[in-house]
């Protein structure tokens, strides 16, 4: 719990990442020296149950964090501490030291992790629950059963652990100061990975699944690759639970285990490194409070866990933290909202669009295109091209395929006909969403999408960093790189005063600029952007006009879907109409204006027919 | 051979309680988007309940209404105070599912305080026993058998022949346009809850006659219902009753020409397979997650 409070302290007088890391290894060490037997008896019963604290924070903190940046639930954490204790219990008596089990155990989790997170990522992260139950059920029959390595339903015994540099015998006296250490490496290690570029992906992905893939995200690996993570971590935990305790207990590895370190994760709060401190003490904490009740630990840890859900679903530790942080704005005088709106000139656009994007030199074709949802055709023979560097208009009545084909052509629906879809010499179809972008095809969305967890500022970051998935670079010119890009997207897009809020802060209008930006962050050669002007006002139109122009004096290739029709064929060079998933009409935006088939589709015949009876009326005036 | 005809007997009786208690999840989890992890505990709370009114006079039949009643009632009781207030939660899926397996660890604790931790006898609701293909089955299970066929008839009826039950479809699928149509919301949610832990209790009260009712009896129906769940393709009510039987019977094979305590590990084995191969399900329909 002091942890807690300390890294409550240390945001206040330190900031950016690696003051806070130096922060984390020095407190960890010192704690870790302080709970050795250079400091202290750590014979006595405290320390044990401290320790026992430190180790179930150490899974704790692996599962809140899955949770939290990928919104995973396991059930099979204990499962996981498991391979980290039985382990040790087996290869300590062989002489391998603490120096190797450390990689070893953390290793053979990370393998279980992902393979069993590739496995249940391809489906929805619903499905990681009934793997994970599955998962627990079985390590719960093969401990009770594999007697030679698990010691059965009796437990096992686990030999002296020794560490080799320092030349000790952990096991006796030092169980406290090994899970001290083990567990400041852990939180180093999430540290990096989830305040990093890595856990910025997992946060985007948890929150915008489908917008993610089109920056080129590949979500089933990513959440393999974070459970993998989590995994390994857990069973590092399982170390340090061997040499504490000195005895493996089968029932320390079941479900019911599991589901508990649900509720210490839950009542720290999900995601938050501080909170699975005071989740870890929790969930060590209450049975020795309830020692000798047999059903008070388990009511109090569902009672916590339902309670905190409900009433503060951030969890407790973050719930305080953000009251400090309020109570000190507040008299900080906050920062306040400036006004809703950005100006960038067209001409500062399309050097913007220059400066960042490749030159468009691929053409879009699409030949006698069908989607087939059921009995229904979304899209029936759709044929059209788009030359590089030009603006396509995509405009049709409700229900007439628009967004079915922007879809297609940005891959979250397969066709179920087609002769060809080709960007340059790429061909499209059978490609996944994320693969698009490699292919230089990127897109915005009707509802901007933007990543719930990310600022403004990250969002770019993380756009930019997949920009140049394929160019070869040191880690540090990326680094260099991607923060470029993004500055210059911001103040291009005149997004600077926005570069640290998160979407919901945010105009709609704004959100639009920020999901474009995203999308120029990735630098695609073409664009396809749904819907860009529903929901805007007109000051917010305006703008995203002088976005379009930019991008076409650019000379980026564009296709733009609206309703909003004045608009459309105000920037486009080519105007396909939909209606009923055909083709209604092509041409160039003046022949669209006064094509009798396309403003029947959008008015009906006899609105038709007026217009054409008036326009009929004009003329005989006109020469008469 | 003499062995696998029992083995499928037995398969088909557990398979009807688990389908049973399948089918509830089914309902609850298309009506209302929550993966009811307390169901069984539900459930095994009223089955204690009943008991206790048994001892205290109530005939056996009169205890099993009383055992729907009571689980019914704490179904809608659970949606109404623990579910409601979480709707606007943008990962409601996750943490409705979280709080649920919150509630199953309260109720367990909260039965292991009033009746202890010891097994309790629980009575059958017709005693004596038949002989089938040579070995003895007692009565009850085929009763139970009977009755869970039944009620999965009911049921089926309920949701494709009553006006109320088509609606609760309606809203299962779109909540929006059904709410525009007039469908009361709440009210669907309430019955759906009500049938859900309704049907698990009678699953529960009859599997409770086989052996002894205790605090964690609920365990391994909940898990293997959930098993069937999945393996029926989370949303379909038939695949639910599928996936509960398919269970079932490869809970018995598997006791029976593997090994009684790899079952565990033999069912879910062979359900990640099926779904590998399969993510949708039996009888799934593929389908975007509602997150």
């Amino acid at each position: 719990m002091s942890e807690a409070k300390a890294s409550g302290n240390r945001s206040r007088w330190l900031s950016g990442a690696s003051a806070r890391r130096v922060a984390i290894v020095l407190f960890g060490l010192g704690c870790t020296l302080l709970a050795s037997p250079l400091a202290i008896n750590t014979e006595s019963y405290w320390i044990v149950v401290l320790a026992s604290a430190v180790y179930t924070t150490i899974v704790v903190v692996s599962m809140t964090v899955l949770a939290g940046s990928s919104g995973i639930w396991s059930l099979a954490h204990a499962s996981f501490v498991a391979i980290g204790a039985y382990l040790t219990a087996n290869l300590a008596g062989m002489g391998v030291p603490f120096e190797v089990l450390i990689p070893l155990c953390a290793g053979t989790g990370a393998v279980v992790g992902y393979f069993l997170g590739l496995s249940a990522g391809r489906f929805s992260t619903l499905y990681f629950g009934l793997l994970t139950l599955a998962v627990s059920m079985t390590a719960s029959e093969i401990i009770g059963r594999w007697d030679q390595v698990t010691g059965g339903d009796q437990g096992i015994a686990v030999p002296p652990v020794k560490s080799l540099l320092l030349n000790l015998n952990l096991t006796d006296k030092y169980g406290a100061a090994a899970s001290l250490f083990i567990a400041t490496l852990v939180f180093l290690v999430l540290d990096f990975i989830i305040k990093g570029a890595r856990g910025r992906r997992w946060r985007a992905i948890k929150s915008q699944r489908m917008a993610s893939m089109s920056i080129g995200l590949i979500p089933h690996r990513e959440n393999a690759l974070a459970f993998a993570l989590s995994a390994g971590l857990a069973a590092l935990s399982g170390v340090a639970s061997a040499i504490t305790i000195g005895y493996l207990d089968p029932n320390e590895f079941s479900l019911e285990r599991s589901v508990i370190l649900i509720a210490g994760s839950v009542v720290g709060g999900i995601g938050s490194l501080a909170g699975s401190v005071f989740g870890g003490a929790f969930v060590a904490g209450v049975p020795e409070l309830a020692r000798g009740l047999r059903d008070v630990a388990a009511f109090a840890f569902g009672t916590s866990m339902i309670v905190v859900l409900l009433f503060v679903p951030q969890g407790l530790v973050p719930f305080v933290l953000q009251r400090l942080r309020l109570h000190r704005r507040r008299r900080s005088g906050g920062h306040g909202a400036g006004e809703s709106r950005t100006d960038a000139s067209p001409e500062q656009i399309a050097q913007l669009a220059r400066d960042l994007l490749p030159k468009a030199d691929a053409a879009l074709t699409v030949d006698r295109l069908s989607v087939r949802f059921g009995g229904l055709k979304a899209i029936d023979g759709v044929s059209l091209s788009l030359a590089p560097g030009s603006v396509l208009g995509l405009i049709g009545p409700n229900g007439a395929g628009k967004t079915t084909l922007l879809n297609v052509l940005s891959g979250y629906v397969q066709p179920s006909d087609f002769g060809t879809l080709r960007l340059g010499d790429f061909e499209l179809a059978g490609r996944p969403a994320y693969e698009r972008l490699r292919m230089g095809f990127g897109r915005t969305f009707q509802h901007a999408e933007l990543f719930d967890e990310l600022t403004v500022r990250e969002t770019l970051l993380l756009g930019a960093s997949r920009g140049h998935a394929l160019q070869h670079m040191s880690a540090a010119r990326r680094f260099q790189e991607d923060h470029a890009v993004a500055q210059r997207i911001l103040e291009g897009l005149h997004l600077e005063k926005y570069a640290d809020a998160y979407p919901a802060e945010l105009p709609f209008g704004i959100q639009k600029v920020v999901d474009i930006g995203r999308m120029l962050a990735t630098r695609p050669q073409a664009v396809a952007l749904d819907e860009p002007f529903s929901g805007l006002d007109e000051d917010e139109a305006a703008q995203l006009r002088a976005i379009l122009r930019g991008m076409k004096l650019a000379g980026v290739t564009v296709i733009i879907i609206d309703h909003a029709v004045q608009e459309v064929l105000s920037i486009a060079d080519s105007v396909v109409v939909l209606d009923f998933g055909k083709v209604l009409a092509a041409g160039s935006p003046a022949e669209i204006q006064d094509n009798p088939e396309v403003l029947a589709a959008y008015f009906g015949k006899r609105a038709t027919q007026a217009r054409a009876e008036e326009a009929r009326l004009a003329t005989e005036k006109q020469y008469a | 051979m003499h062995f696998l005809v029992p083995l499928l007997i037995s398969g088909i009786v557990t398979g009807a309680a688990y389908g049973l208690v399948a089918l509830g999840k089914t309902i609850i989890f298309k009506t209302t988007d929550t993966v009811n992890f307390a169901i069984a505990d539900i459930a095994t709370l009223a089955a204690f309940v009943s008991i206790t009114a048994m001892h205290a006079g109530l005939p056996v039949w009169g205890g099993l209404l009383l055992s729907i009643a009571v689980a019914g009632t704490l179904g809608i009781v659970t949606e109404r105070l623990l579910l409601r207030r979480i709707a606007r939660n943008r990962y409601r899926i996750f943490v409705a599912l979280v709080i649920m397996i919150g509630l199953a660890l309260v109720i367990r604790a909260g039965i292991g305080a009033t009746w202890g931790h010891d097994p309790v006898k629980f009575p059958a609701l017709v005693p004596g026993s038949v002989r089938l293909a040579g070995i003895a089955i007692p009565l009850n299970k085929i009763v139970a058998t009977v009755m869970a066929l039944i009620a999965m008839g009911v049921v089926a009826w309920f949701f494709t022949h009553t006006s109320f039950g088509v609606a609760m479809r309606a809203s299962a699928e779109d909540p929006f346009a059904a709410r525009l149509v007039g469908i009361n919301a709440n009210r669907v949610a309430a019955i759906a809850w009500f049938i859900g832990c309704g049907l698990a209790a009678i699953s529960i009260f009859f599997l409770a006659a086989d052996s002894a009712l205790t605090p964690v009896f609920a365990l391994v129906p909940l898990f293997r219902a959930l098993a069937g769940v999945f393996l029926g393709g989370l949303t379909s009510m038939p695949g639910a009753v599928l996936g509960g039987f398919a269970i079932g019977m490869l809970d018995n094979l598997a006791a029976g020409y593997v090994s009684a305590s790899f079952r565990d590990t033999i069912v879910f084995s062979v359900i990640v397979l099926v779904l590998f191969i399969r993510p949708e399900g039996l009888l799934g329909k593929t389908r975007a997650e509602r997150v």
